[in-house]
């Protein structure tokens, strides 16, 4: 078999391969649209950062064996200043109480394309409820580096906290019609840690829980918004440096502070809208 | 500049068939090669009203996504030793195979040099622009590898 030939096998043997190609378009284009939608919910509120930035930690909502960028820090910033210790009220037990299966498994219901309620606090005030609506627990203030850049404009926020000395990343945004709880769920792998897309309510929630990623991770539509939480188990890095790509950030713990259950809780509340 | 998704689906379309072709021969296994161009896909999507060629870029990204994925998942896994010897013939499940098989005896990145080589048809100055290597390398694994894969199984 001299070089020619081997073109020649290569191509026989690869042209016999079956082709799904709507499949194939189908994946890609859901897969992308994941992939936008993480990119802004991280980086993409960083503006002219770019993309690359992605909240400087692991990147999250990767579906299926994606690439989730872990950067090593080139210090490790500690814990901000506590100033919020969340204390335990009746609010949060009934936030984080489990859902039940039974309501899980309901069939789509009805979901509003534009935001049918005022986003009315702003970040500030949605950090303090936070405070309310989070466990227990030792709670920084916004990071203002500028690798996590919060935002306050109109029908947007973001913002980057450290939560027990872990990231925290939460954001809203107005729902895109092209970026459904559906079209997430169908580029997701079940077996990478990602739920499939469940109504609960007027509310729609899809899920991520990734050991080896270090994130668990919540994204609810609700109100005609989309709502991330994302808890991370390492400590955010402090410079962009995306040739560090595939090397681990330090954790800071096991797992990430707050669990799926929760996340879902605080995405879910209406406790930013009028 | 704003992507117009359909030209992106356009593209896509057109090209799918040949980066599966591609993706087969690096992954030996439908399934994964089918993951690895919706992966492959989903990267360009992201990129795709900033790049001027996008066919090229598709290409590398999926090699460069292969290989990634590849290291992060074994980096212990050794090619296999001994592959019997068969003659090829036609053009069905037997060829596939086959092919398979003697590709499995390359490392990873050897497998992406003889696709780049042999079935994208690139030169071994495209080829080590695409893998991050020298041209000699290139060559040099593209000898070892043909030399391999036919006292292994194609002959």
């Amino acid at each position: 078999v001299n070089e020619q030939e081997m073109s020649t096998l290569l191509a026989r043997a690869a042209d016999a391969v079956p082709v799904d190609v709507e499949s194939l378009v189908a994946g890609g284009v859901a897969r992308g649209r994941a992939a936008r939608r993480r990119r802004r919910a991280g980086a993409g509120v960083a503006g002219a950062l770019g993309v690359a930035a992605v909240v400087g930690a692991a990147v999250v909502l990767v579906p299926h064996g994606g690439s989730s960028v872990v950067v090593e820090p080139a210090g490790q910033p500690g814990v901000a200043g506590s100033t919020a210790s969340a204390s335990a009220g009746s609010s949060r037990s009934a936030l984080t109480k489990p859902i039940p299966s039974s309501v899980l498994d309901e069939p789509h219901a009805t979901y509003p394309a534009a935001p049918d309620a005022a986003l009315t606090l702003h970040n500030e005030a949605i950090h303090a409820a936070l405070a309310q609506l989070l466990p227990a627990g030792t709670m920084g203030p916004i990071l203002t580096d500028e690798q996590y850049p919060a935002r306050d404009q109109g029908n947007h926020r973001a913002q980057f906290f450290l939560y027990d000395g872990a990231l925290v990343t939460f954001i809203i945004d107005p729902a895109k019609g092209s970026e459904t709880c559906e079209s997430f769920a169908a580029a997701a792998d079940p077996a990478a840690g990602y739920s499939s897309c469940r109504t609960v309510g007027d509310t729609q929630v899809m899920t991520e829980s990734q050991p080896r990623a270090g994130l668990n991770a919540a994204m609810v539509w609700h109100h005609g918004y989309e709502i991330t939480v994302i808890s991370y188990d390492n400590a955010p890095a402090t410079t962009r440096n995306p040739a560090l790509d595939g090397k681990k950030l330090k954790t800071v713990s096991d797992t990430p502070p707050l669990d799926v259950p929760t996340l879902v809780a605080v995405a879910s509340s209406d406790a930013w809208f009028e | 500049m704003a992507m117009r998704e359909s030209e992106f689906e356009e593209f896509a379309r057109a090209r799918a068939p040949q980066l599966l072709r591609s993706a087969w021969l690096l992954c030996g296994d439908r399934h994964l090669a089918e993951d690895l161009v919706q992966e492959t896909l989903a990267k360009v999507y992201v990129r795709f009203a900033r790049l001027d060629n996008p066919a090229a870029y598709a290409q590398t990204t999926l090699v460069r996504t292969f290989l990634s994925l590849r290291r992060r998942r074994s980096s212990s896994e050794q090619p296999y030793a001994d592959l019997p010897d068969r003659a090829v013939e036609g053009d069905g499940p037997e060829l596939r195979l086959l092919v398979g098989e003697a590709l499995s005896a390359l490392t990873p990145t050897d497998r992406a040099v003889v696709v780049l080589r042999y079935l994208e048809d690139l030169s071994a100055d495209e080829v080590a622009a695409r893998l991050g290597l020298s041209a000699g390398a290139v060559r040099n694994r593209s000898m070892r590898a043909l030399a391999r894969m036919r006292e292994r199984s194609l002959s």
